[in-house]
């Protein structure tokens, strides 16, 4: 099978005023193309750590992360932050669309971030997608909660992504409309051929996924 | 149980009432500092009005005053003991250099009230020997312009005078004049052997009494009123509050325009308060919730929210007004310029007081409606209608803040015209633009997202767009009005401008004067015929104003302006320091032998103005008792400040060339050398002339213009600290509030330097414009001013737009690199907060 991401004995810890904090220690996981992960643990396991370190946002202490080819402690921020920009699509518990934005402008945005001429063109097409055609002139406040994390699939989905990191995607909805966007973002990633990443609670949701990580206390068991 | 909750939510966000606190503390400091200084002033003036007068009660009038006014006086106070005085102005040369004087001479034993303190370490009235008919007391200015010692002869009049003292402290010292005419003493035989009083001569008579212990005019409003009528418009009543009055108007209308310019840094303080407790309570909204979740009603939820917030401004106003206290001994020098006392640290509560409710009642009266909002929020329940009509509370009170401190309708109108035109017509004007802007299509990403914020974000924008825009206005308008006041005043016309006025000059010496001025070859110009008279009517009606009742500012300028005598004057066309605006030329000389057909004349435009005249109107007065009629045919501009010979009233020739007057003339450009020779020369032949050096005039005038504006440039400096800690408030909330955005957009791929270039594309574009649109506004302003106030001489400094506009700039990109930088560093792990 074609690895995607390869994350091999990382490590992460903070100092604190009583000494370093191990937050993870020793994961090691791999993600394949257009494969579905799920990684579980209760609250405090450090799975928003492992999310910061596998978006690029931080850095590991100890450890590889090879994405697609490019070992990410070789990378500088800027080569991070374009490998994100082009390679990963983020999606929330809270959503996290630009209040200021309206639907169709926070889709497009990592188009334009890209330099995509018809980004305009495509988050429009792709808020069609979502089912949100009749919504695309609409602000966040606008929109009830579903429809937003419709909005923040469909920019994670702008820009092609290899790789979808969703944290705690249905977190913030009610079952039945977490049912469906979940639906919804398996659909998506199926049609694309994304690789998804979910860090969550639910054990129904992560059932769905292809395999199932389970985290405690920074280390996967 | 809820102040201990109000006192423990201060605790629990100590940043929030940290700046909050803050904005308090600097939006009333300037008021403090002013209405606290106002204060000593006053309480000084009040306990020290007596001295101010000399006496209980002085009559003053420009006509000897006789036995029949003192009879008016001791019909109600039979025990009044009283005694005289005069004031003239008249010339004396010394050392080769000769000056304008006043004269004050006054009878042995006054003033009742208060002292000389001489050279001699004596005192008058006390321990000093009266004057004799041939000795002098001089100020210190005198003694110094024209090197004068004790002992000198020094000429006044027709006489010689031995200086015997020099005074060094008078209550009594004129400090419009002081410097430009010394005031000399002299005993009232002296006066008369100077042969100094001429006819025509500008004297003030005045006589003082004294009324047994206990007496107090001033608390018998009845009695002064009735004292008062029985005396016709040439005789002035001053009673000491009247006194205290006269003495502290200057720096009472400076220190108004002072509180005023304070008011700025209020209102930009508000701006600061209103969005930092509004960004609070959306901050608790959750919180109140809760609480009301949990049994908090809606009445306990708003009461927590307006002790929370009254603990707040209470702390906030006692440090304003700590801190005001320390800013009344810089402000102490300032009142050296415009009193004649000493100020001493006399307390007054009242002042405090006032900060104390401002302090109190502004944020207060600015929260209710946020407050009522929150807690609907909170408990779901509508009261849209309350909190509509709380956001008019604020307004109104800082409407009746305005006119308490300006005590005037026409400024605090102009004051709160000037707020309201903005808020009614700029914001609107600027949501239309933050409009249009977000539809612009802009290739630059970062532009166009920095566009689409800011006009999507607009309340934000519009308040750091208020903030900068107060700020540049005032910081640029004051040092813009001091140059065009100083422009106006040192260079305008100076071609034309004469070196020195001439008063009093006597019907039968104008043909002598002619002739002096011949033979010295210089060139005297503008002779002008001056008669002094009472204007009684216009178009049959009475034309004098009760000044009993309490009146405004306006309203006691308008008393005072018509109840004083006039000068009038006549010429067969204007003079070069004069326009026509409306109306006709004079027909040629008046030729009605029976004096019965009203007479031609022409008003100045401003003057007419005030007295609501017309072009046809019929204008009597009163020259010594005989009635002259005129029928206005002209109204006229004049440039009051070329120092010509200029009237209100001009009659054609005809009329008044028999009537008794005194002429003005001037003596046009000459060299400070000519100018100094000029006066001496004018001295020895013409001794009762007296020459004004304009020079000199002009000289003070700057320098009391000088500490006014600097004064103000204080006050607006404060106003603009306020507003640039408003722009750091503002910018550092949105900071905040972006947090999570610029970690989504670093997450989205944004890179910091175009994260960066986005905050400064928006907050510098918002800082550039509302500067450059408030340095606009202030010139724009400054113009207005100059054409209202100095028919359209508007002096250009363009050191000062670039000076603040730079400036604000500077301070303003600063914050925002600096909050921008901040931001931008925050951890994007924010985003996955919620999920671990």
């Amino acid at each position: 099978m074609n690895m995607l991401f390869d994350v091999n004995s990382i490590a992460k810890s903070f100092a604190t005023p009583k000494g370093p904090l191990n937050v993870l220690k020793d994961i090691n996981f791999n993600v394949a193309s257009g494969e579905s992960v799920a990684i579980v643990g209760r609250s405090g396991s450090g799975k928003s750590t492992l999310l910061g370190l596998l978006c690029g946002l931080e850095r590991a202490d100890l450890g590889s992360m090879i994405f697609d080819g490019e070992d990410y402690s070789k990378l500088s921020e800027d080569a991070l932050t374009r490998l994100r920009a082009n390679k990963i699509g983020m999606i929330f518990q809270q959503f996290h669309l630009l209040s200021h934005l309206k639907a169709y402008e926070n889709v497009a945005l990592p188009l334009e971030l890209k330099g995509d001429r018809n980004a305009k063109e495509t988050a429009i097409e792709l808020l069609g997608e979502v089912g949100l055609s009749a919504r695309v002139d609409h602000f966040p406040a606008q929109l009830s909660g579903g429809e937003q994390q419709r909005v923040a699939i469909a920019r994670a989905m702008a820009i092609k992504p290899k790789l979808i990191l969703a944290d705690e995607p249905s977190g913030s909805l009610d079952e039945s409309t977490g049912e469906e966007i979940m639906s919804l973002l398996f659909k998506m990633v199926k049609d694309h051929k994304t690789s998804l990443l979910i860090v969550t609670h639910s054990q129904t949701l992560a059932k769905r996924c292809d395999r199932i990580l389970t985290m405690e206390n920074g280390v996967l068991v | 149980m809820i102040l201990r909750l109000a006192a423990r939510e201060i605790k629990n966000h100590p940043r929030f009432s940290f700046f909050f606190v803050l904005s308090v503390l600097l939006g009333l400091l300037g008021l403090t500092a002013i209405e606290s200084f106002k204060g000593v002033v006053q309480t000084n003036l009040q306990s020290r009005s007596k001295e101010l007068l000399g006496a209980d009660l002085e009559l003053s009038s420009r006509f000897a005053l006789e036995k029949r006014h003192v009879d008016i006086i001791q019909q109600y106070f039979k025990e009044a003991t009283h005694l005289k005085s005069l004031d003239i102005f008249s010339m004396t040369s010394f050392n080769g250099a000769s000056r304008l004087i006043q004269v004050r001479a006054q009878e042995n034993g006054y003033p009742f009230y208060g002292k000389l303190l001489l050279r001699s370490n004596t005192q008058y009235p006390g321990d000093a020997t009266p004057l004799a008919d041939n000795e002098a007391w001089i100020y210190p200015e005198l003694a110094t312009q024209l090197n004068i010692k004790i002992g000198d002869q020094l000429p006044i009049g027709e006489s010689v005078f031995k200086v015997v003292d020099i005074v060094e402290r008078d209550v009594q010292q004129s400090m419009q004049t002081g410097a430009i005419a010394p005031r000399v003493y002299l005993s009232m035989d002296g006066v008369k052997k100077g042969e100094l009083i001429k006819f025509g001569s500008t004297v003030g008579y005045k006589i003082g009494f004294k009324f047994p212990e206990g007496v107090q005019i001033d608390n018998d409003k009845d009695l002064l009123d009735r004292i008062k009528k029985s005396f016709d418009s040439t005789v002035r009543i001053s009673t000491p509050s009247s006194e205290e009055d006269q003495v502290g108007r200057t720096l009472a209308y400076l220190g108004d325009f002072l509180g005023l310019v304070s008011l700025v840094a209020l209102f930009l303080a508000s701006v600061g308060i209103l969005y930092l407790f509004q960004a609070h309570l959306r901050h608790k909204a959750a919180d109140f919730s809760t609480l009301h979740a949990i049994g908090m009603e809606r009445k306990k939820l708003i009461r927590f929210m307006l002790y929370h917030l009254s603990l707040l401004s209470i702390f906030g106003t006692v440090c304003s007004i700590t801190f005001g206290l320390i800013l009344i001994g810089p402000l102490k020098s300032l009142a050296f310029q415009f009193l004649p006392i000493e100020i001493d640290n006399l307390f007054s509560w009242k002042p405090f007081i006032l900060v104390l409710l401002v302090g109190i009642a502004s944020p207060l009266f600015l929260s209710i409606p946020l407050i009522l909002k929150a807690s609907n929020l909170a408990t779901r329940k509508s009261h849209q209608k309350v909190s509509m009509i709380a956001w008019a509370a604020w307004p109104l009170f800082f409407a009746v803040l305005s006119f308490y401190v300006s005590k005037s309708f026409l400024v605090a109108g102009a004051f709160l015209g000037g707020i309201v035109i903005f808020l009614l017509v700029l914001i609107p004007l600027l949501r239309v633009c933050l409009n249009f802007i977000s539809k612009v299509k802009v290739k630059n990403i970062n532009l166009r997202h920095a566009l689409l914020r800011s006009s999507r974000t607009w309340a934000a924008t519009l308040s750091i767009f208020l903030a900068v825009f107060y700020c540049s206005l005032v910081f640029n308008l004051i040092p813009q009005l001091r140059t065009n006041l100083e422009n106006e005043i040192s260079v305008a016309n100076p071609s034309v401008r004469p070196s020195v006025f001439l008063f009093d000059v006597q019907d039968d010496q104008v043909e002598d004067l002619k002739t002096f001025s011949n033979q010295a070859n210089l060139p005297l110009t503008n002779i002008s015929p001056m008669v002094r008279a009472r204007l009684v009517s216009i178009n049959d009606e009475k034309y004098e104003i009760d000044t009993d009742q309490k009146l405004t500012r306006e309203e006691e300028q308008k008393a005072r302006f018509r109840n004083r005598g006039m000068n009038l004057s006549y010429a067969n066309q204007l003079n070069p320091s004069e326009k026509l605006v409306e109306g006709r030329e004079f027909s040629g000389v008046y030729k009605d032998e029976s004096m019965e057909s009203p007479a031609e004349i022409s008003i100045e435009q401003r003057f007419a103005t005030r007295l609501g005249l017309n072009l046809g109107d019929i204008l009597e007065f009163e020259i010594l008792g005989m009635p002259i009629k005129g029928k206005v045919v002209n109204f006229r501009s004049v440039r009051w400040t070329t120092f010509m010979p200029n009237f209100f009233i001009v009659f054609q020739e005809g009329v008044l060339n028999d009537a008794p007057k005194t002429f003005l003339a001037t003596f046009g450009q000459l060299s400070n050398q000519l100018k100094d020779k000029l006066q001496v020369d004018l001295f020895k032949k013409f001794p009762n002339i007296s020459a004004v050096d304009i020079g000199r005039v002009i000289e003070r005038i700057v320098v009391v213009l000088g500490t006014m504006s600097q004064a103000l440039l204080v006050m607006a400096l404060l106003s603009v600290i306020v507003g640039l800690m408003v722009i750091g408030f503002i910018i550092n909330h949105q900071m905040l509030t972006r947090e999570k955005d610029m970690a989504l957009e670093k997450m989205l791929g944004l890179s910091t330097q175009s994260m960066m270039s986005r905050l400064r594309f928006e907050f510098i574009g918002i800082l550039v414009i509302a500067s450059g649109l408030g340095v606009i506004g202030s010139l724009l302003m400054s113009y207005l001013l100059s054409v209202v106030l100095f028919d359209g001489l508007w002096a250009f400094d363009p050191i000062l737009p670039v000076l603040s506009f730079v400036m604000i700039l500077l301070v303003g990109i600063s914050i925002v690199e600096v909050l921008g930088r901040k931001a931008i560093a925050t951890e994007a792990a924010v985003l996955f907060r919620d999920a671990d």
